[in-house]
């Protein structure tokens, strides 16, 4: 579980995250929308703790009194950021390896090798585990990215659970790459595992997320499941756009702007 | 960089033009001298026997051409003097860069400097005469030598005395270093010079040489304008030498056509042959002048 | 389930450059102008500790000139070469080296500076103070890439931007070395602009102790944090997600190769591109993994130097064309190929 209140954070005299307060439970998919320039990648820079608030707090459960060192940190907690690039050629294996790091200090150790091959099979990239990961489609590398961010995470520490940060992880994927990148997404949900997302596409987000939180100028416009969250009053507050919500099944929204 | 460039490039080029040369003969002593005065003087003594190589810049007299070259005397390299398995060096202390000359010390090659210094004054060229002909047990010839050169000294000077004017004169060098052209000061050895030939140098300063500007022209207005050698040579005519260089087809120099090419190992020490070229100097900036 | 360990990737490399060095040292130690045989090494060796004072002029040339030279050759060659890893890691960018961004040529301000001014001042401080004032201007001109690099705000992660950056620090840095040369007494001036475009003729004994001990510190101390800049190539946000404290280890990274690259400068002048080359060359050849292009690094700098230095010392025999000729001569061209090769890819 992690919580936070009434984070901050100022840069050039602007609030890009404003006094939010959220609150997220492990095995549940939890998803931040919002418009451009709402302070979505921000806010989950200060949630995975990647970034300093400048006021407000982060809680993990578990967090004992004294912080965590950035090593520990890195044990329980990925994240993996918009627009990873790597200038240098490198073997799709080697990058996948690197999620490991926080756990080894010299070479790997036999259950790193086994977090590798597991994460390489389940994002179906086992095939092309020699290749130069620049060689690859941009899909691809998505994929290769998406394992060795669980890599980094794939056992539990004692005591602990676990935490993922995604930021906008389907913009390279085609649409049934999307889909199923979701559904595995899904299928890996535990309650020791806090998954936090930020998604653009508002109809993935409607179909996948057990929660929702919409950001709108750096504050929280609204939150708690898709429903309520995605009304028409909601989205054409925070987008300028008002969208029909049309409701097939009763239960999750579909939105469709013309 | 440029500089820096130019400087390497040229030490490298000039390298290549006279190391093609093979020695001759069998020597007992293997002499190699770094400093043009001195290879002059070893020539004009006579004791050149054991000489077996020089530095890029000793050119006189014309046939030390045929010894092979080290190296720019301040460029210098290890192997370019081992090469010529030498048993003794002379040089002027004007030498570099510094780690060659600790490099054969700690190769344990002799070599020496001459005790009278780099003075640019007739008494410590006769004073290194007399030491060098000392050293290579050439006594009476370094005697010689040295009447004459009071002799043609002597009636330099007494010319000088004839003539009213002091002409000023301009002496412009191409420094190949930098690749631009200087001009020679009043500071400089050829300064003394001018000063014995009778004439004033048109530039004062302190350093030897300056770089050659419009302003430093026309300050200085010369009566006659000498170029050096190769500075003459690359621009080939007193036409182009007018044209070429900045500010001076204003002056009386050119306009009076008086533009010559002079030697530069005749101006830049003095050594056994001074009095004689202080007298063609002297013919040379006078001439065109009103009869005494 | 147990997993077989997959067999390392880049294994064979290092003992093969390890095993060309050596060769390639011994061949560059006979060559000069007087060629010198192995019974003549052997017996310069022997007599060396046994009776120094009764060596020949071609043994005191092996243990006085040439020796000390070629092991420089492989210690400057090396740290080069590693300074060019640890920048390129620092940069996650292939086409950045201690020439081109202002190290070397702010080493080399340093070392000119305390040239003119130790003999104004009459201050000697042993063998070090020549390369600590050389390690002084290098990390002087590396803080002024970082630091015009850090405010070029979002483009600061262009290469054009870091190699513009790179060419007005060097240009100011190298005026520097010009205006002292100028100003400079005789015998500094010489030694300034002989040394400005590199060269290994003035190696010592001396200069091979300081050379071997920042070396392999340096080696050794880069090595300890090769996964951390294995993990820098994802990004400096990766990276820190990756538990690696990012500003700490650019910190220490820079100060490894400030201090490579000043004192290997501070002894033979600016040698540009051997820290592009090899790196280059090595991910061409395996891949990127820092430890490997570490090691490898060290070795395959080594022998590209060594490579260098008898070009330069055969190409116009007996004189010696500055080692900087050679490795621009080479260098330059692969530059553009690089520079070219990136455009198509990425921009």
């Amino acid at each position: 579980m992690i919580a936070a209140d009434g984070l901050t954070r100022i840069a050039n005299g602007r609030r890009i995250v404003d006094g939010v307060s959220v609150r997220f439970e492990g095995g549940r998919l939890n998803l931040v929308i919002g418009p451009n320039g709402a302070g979505k990648s921000t806010l989950l820079k200060l949630l995975s703790r990647l970034v300093r608030p400048d006021a407000g707090w982060v809680r993990y459960d578990g967090d004992g009194g004294r912080e965590m060192s950035l090593a520990s940190l890195a044990k329980i907690r990925a994240v993996l950021s918009q627009n990873v690039e790597i200038a240098f050629p490198l073997r799709v294996r080697e990058v996948v390896m690197m999620g490991r790091y926080p756990h080894f200090t010299g070479r790997p150790s036999a259950q790193d090798e086994q977090a590798c091959e597991e994460v390489m099979r389940l994002f179906d990239i086992d095939g092309v585990a020699e290749r130069d990961h620049l060689t690859l489609s941009g899909g691809e590398q998505q994929r290769v990215h998406f394992a060795r961010v669980l890599a980094q995470i794939w056992f539990p520490e004692p005591g602990r659970s676990r935490y993922l940060f995604l930021d906008e992880p389907l913009t390279f994927l085609d649409v049934f790459h999307q889909f199923d990148f979701m559904r595995k997404l899904q299928a890996l949900l535990r309650s020791d595992l806090v998954v936090v997302g930020v998604l653009h596409d508002l109809n993935l987000a409607a179909r996948f997320a057990d929660s929702l939180v919409l950001l709108h100028q750096g504050r929280v416009l609204a939150a708690g499941p898709a429903d309520q969250v995605l009304t028409r009053e909601n989205v054409q507050a925070a987008f300028g756009l008002a969208p029909t919500i049309l409701r097939p099944d009763g239960k999750r929204p579909i939105l469709v702007f013309d | 960089m440029n500089r820096t460039l130019s400087f390497a490039l040229a030490a490298t080029l000039l390298c290549g033009c006279r190391f093609a040369n093979q020695e001759q003969g069998e020597h007992k002593e293997r002499l190699v001298s770094l400093s043009k005065q001195y290879s002059e003087i070893i020539y004009a003594l006579g004791a050149q026997q054991d000489l077996v190589a020089v530095d890029l810049s000793s050119t006189y007299p014309p046939e030390i051409r045929s010894l092979p070259t080290v190296g720019y005397h301040r460029a210098l390299s290890v192997e370019g003097l081992v090469a010529v398995k030498p048993t003794l060096i002379l040089h002027d202390g004007n030498v570099g860069p510094e780690h060659v000359m600790r490099q054969l010390e700690q190769l344990k090659i002799p070599m020496k400097v001459f005790e009278t210094g780099g003075g640019d004054d007739l008494a410590s060229a006769k004073q290194l005469v007399l030491e060098m002909g000392r050293f290579f047990h050439k006594e009476a010839r370094a005697g010689e030598l040295n009447r004459k050169l009071d002799a043609d000294m002597a009636k330099a000077a007494r010319e000088a005395q004839t003539w009213k004017k002091k002409p000023g004169v301009m002496i412009v060098h191409f420094g190949r270093a930098m690749n631009v052209y200087l001009t020679m000061t009043s500071a400089s050895t050829a300064g003394r010079m001018i000063g014995w030939a009778g004439g004033e140098m048109a530039v004062r300063g302190e350093r030897g040489m300056v770089q050659l500007s419009p302003e430093v022209v026309a300050q200085a207005d010369p009566d006659v304008l000498l170029l050096t050698d190769f500075g003459y040579d690359r621009l080939g005519s007193p036409e182009m030498v007018k044209t070429s260089l900045p500010g001076i087809s204003t002056t009386r120099a050119a306009r009076g056509g008086r533009i010559y090419r002079v030697e530069e190992h005749d101006l830049v020490y003095v050594g056994p042959r001074t009095g004689e070229n202080v007298l063609e100097l002297q013919r040379l900036i006078h001439a065109g002048d009103a009869a005494p | 389930m147990p997993v077989t360990r997959p067999r390392s990737p880049y294994g064979g490399v290092v003992p093969a450059l390890a095993v060309a060095l050596v060769v390639l040292a011994v061949f560059s130690v006979r060559l000069g102008a007087i060629p010198i045989g192995f019974g003549e090494m052997a017996s310069a060796m022997s007599k060396a500790w046994s009776a120094p004072g009764g060596l020949d002029l071609t043994e005191r040339i092996f243990l006085e000139i040439r020796l000390p030279r070629a092991i420089a050759t492989v210690l400057v060659g090396a740290s080069l070469a590693l300074g060019g890893v640890l920048l390129q890691g620092l940069f996650r960018n292939p086409i950045v080296e201690p020439g081109l961004l202002g190290t070397s040529s702010g080493a080399a301000f340093g070392a000119a500076l305390y040239f003119v001014l130790g003999a104004a001042l009459k201050f000697h401080a042993g063998e070090w103070t020549l390369p600590v004032a050389a390690c002084l201007g290098g990390a002087l001109a590396t803080a002024c890439v970082f630091l015009l690099a850090e405010t070029a705000g979002s483009h600061r992660e262009s290469t054009t931007t870091v190699l513009l950056i790179g060419i007005a620090v060097n240009a100011l840095f190298l005026s520097g070395v010009g205006l002292l040369a100028y100003v400079a007494r005789d015998p500094q001036a010489r030694s300034i602009t002989f040394w400005g475009l590199g060269t290994l003729s003035g190696a010592s004994w001396r200069a091979v102790a300081v050379l071997a001990v920042t070396t392999s510190v340096g080696l050794l101390l880069a090595l300890r944090y090769a996964r951390h800049l294995n993990a820098l190539m994802l990004g400096e946000s990766e990276a820190l997600g990756l538990g690696v404290d990012v500003a700490r280890v650019k910190l220490i990274v820079v100060a490894i190769d400030v201090v490579l690259v000043g004192v290997a400068t501070s002894f033979t002048g600016i040698i540009a591109f051997v820290g592009l080359i090899v790196p280059h060359l090595l991910r061409l050849l395996k891949g990127s993994d820092h430890r490997y292009l570490m090691v490898g690094g060290a070795l395959a700098g080594a022998i590209v130097l060594t490579l260098a230095d008898v070009a330069a010392r055969v190409l116009l025999r007996p004189a010696e064309l500055p080692i900087g000729i050679v490795t621009s001569a080479v260098g330059a061209p692969l530059f553009v190929a690089l520079l070219r090769g990136r455009r198509e890819r990425f921009e």
